[in-house]
């Protein structure tokens, strides 16, 4: 004897609620169900959909990439320095100013009768100072050892030409030997001049 | 209906306890005024140091957007105030909106020659001027008030324009200093996804300020 088909038995009332169950969360997927869930894997792996282009791309931007990590670190060690999160913290929760900071810009500005300097005013007035001093101090070191400034009454000895040495000098003759003689002629001269010179400037000729 | 009489009466009186603290602040004021356009620098630092701090954390602060540059801002807004002070006429409304509108017009200055991002624009600062000279001018309290909560609108008005997960990310993390890890145990991500989320919070924003002081 063949076997009854399915449908020709009568449902029960338990079977007309599952069946509407099921049938409602074919339509919403929102709706939970058991049998709806093994429709969809089955219809997933017999013919998978394609994914949603934005859905993707949305995965896709989750996924940080290596600069935003390394951004992502400096920001969270340096959340305090950054100047948005500075501007936002002005704006939503404004610290007081110090009695103190208050005082001194209260006091410069009552005396000054002007604003706090700027750094960049410092920094070029310390330098026009500070060259201004240097150039006076150079100009002084210049005249304090300007030839002349000393005097200590003793001329010193100027440079000179060598022709002097050689009264007899008719053209030297190469080869001769003579070179040796007229360099030490020379030498001697020149450590006179120079031994001369430094007494001189001692002040004990 | 007696308790509503009393009521009444109480409010009244009130009412009048500050009208008559006013007056008082309002003659102290005036004579310090006075001293101070007779070149009185104690009278004239009297009333500086009683209406600079409000002025710096209400005015200044939020809309400059960093403690140097209120600063620089307080100082350059007491220099014009020792040059004017000459000028000012008293008009039965205090110091204060003259001191203010004073700061809202270096303020001004200052953000044309720094072109940082900052949360306030020229615009804004321009609309402010403009409205201190054409409005009735209120008390510092009320001022600050207003101040302080154009401010905060500022700050909501840009969270607005961004993802409202990053904005959340920004309103715990920066606005309310909550400790990372809890931001994050919040936000139901790990503290480090949580890091990536708020450089990118932070950088929406910047695009979007950016934008606006562009455009």
């Amino acid at each position: 004897m063949a076997e009854r088909d399915d449908d020709e038995t009568p449902p029960s009332e338990e079977e007309l609620a599952a069946s509407k169950r099921l049938r409602d969360a074919l339509e919403d997927p929102s709706i939970e169900d058991p049998s709806a869930d093994l429709a969809r894997s089955l219809r997933a792996a017999f013919s998978p959909d394609a994914i949603d282009e934005s859905a993707h791309a949305q995965i896709v931007d989750d996924v940080p990439s290596k600069d935003e990590l390394v951004l992502a670190e400096a920001l969270r060690d340096n959340l305090d320095d950054d100047p948005l999160v500075t501007a936002l913290r002005a704006a939503w929760n404004p610290t007081p100013i110090g009695d103190r900071d208050h005082k001194a810009i209260l006091a410069r500005v009552l005396v000054t009768g002007t604003s706090a300097p700027q750094r960049g005013r410092v920094i070029r007035v310390t330098f026009g100072i500070v060259g201004g001093a240097l150039a006076i101090a150079a100009s002084v070191f210049v005249w304090v050892n300007a030839p002349g400034s000393h005097e200590t009454g003793a001329p010193l000895a100027h440079a000179r030409s060598t022709q002097p040495l050689f009264p007899d000098y008719d053209g030297f003759k190469s080869g001769s030997g003579d070179a040796s003689a007229r360099i030490d002629k020379i030498a001697l001269s020149r450590a006179g001049d120079y031994r001369d010179n430094r007494f001189a400037k001692w002040g004990v000729r | 209906m007696l308790r509503r009489v009393e009521r009444a009466s109480a409010a009244r009186a009130s009412e009048e306890a500050i009208r008559a603290q006013r007056a008082e602040t309002d003659a102290i004021d005036k004579e310090l005024v006075a001293k101070a356009q007779a070149g009185d620098r104690t009278a004239l630092g009297e009333l500086l140091h009683k209406y600079g701090p409000g002025l710096y954390r209400s005015v200044l602060l939020p809309r400059l957007g960093s403690e140097a540059a209120a600063k620089d801002a307080l100082s350059e807004t007491y220099a014009k105030v020792v040059a004017n002070i000459g000028k000012f006429v008293w008009q039965n409304v205090g110091f204060y909106p003259w001191l203010r509108t004073v700061a809202l017009r270096v303020a001004l200055d200052q953000l044309r020659a720094k072109k940082r991002l900052v949360l306030f624009e020229e615009e804004d600062l321009q609309r402010e001027v403009d409205a201190a000279d054409t409005t009735t001018p209120v008390e510092q309290q009320v001022s600050d008030q207003r101040d302080r909560e154009a401010a905060r609108r500022k700050v909501d008005d840009a969270l607005g324009k961004i993802n409202p997960r990053y904005a959340k990310a920004i309103r715990l993390r920066v606005l309310e200093e909550r400790p990372r890890d809890e931001v994050a145990k919040e936000m139901e991500v790990t503290p480090a996804t949580f890091d990536v989320l708020l450089h990118r919070a932070i950088a929406a924003m910047k695009k979007v300020l950016g934008e606006g002081s562009n455009g």
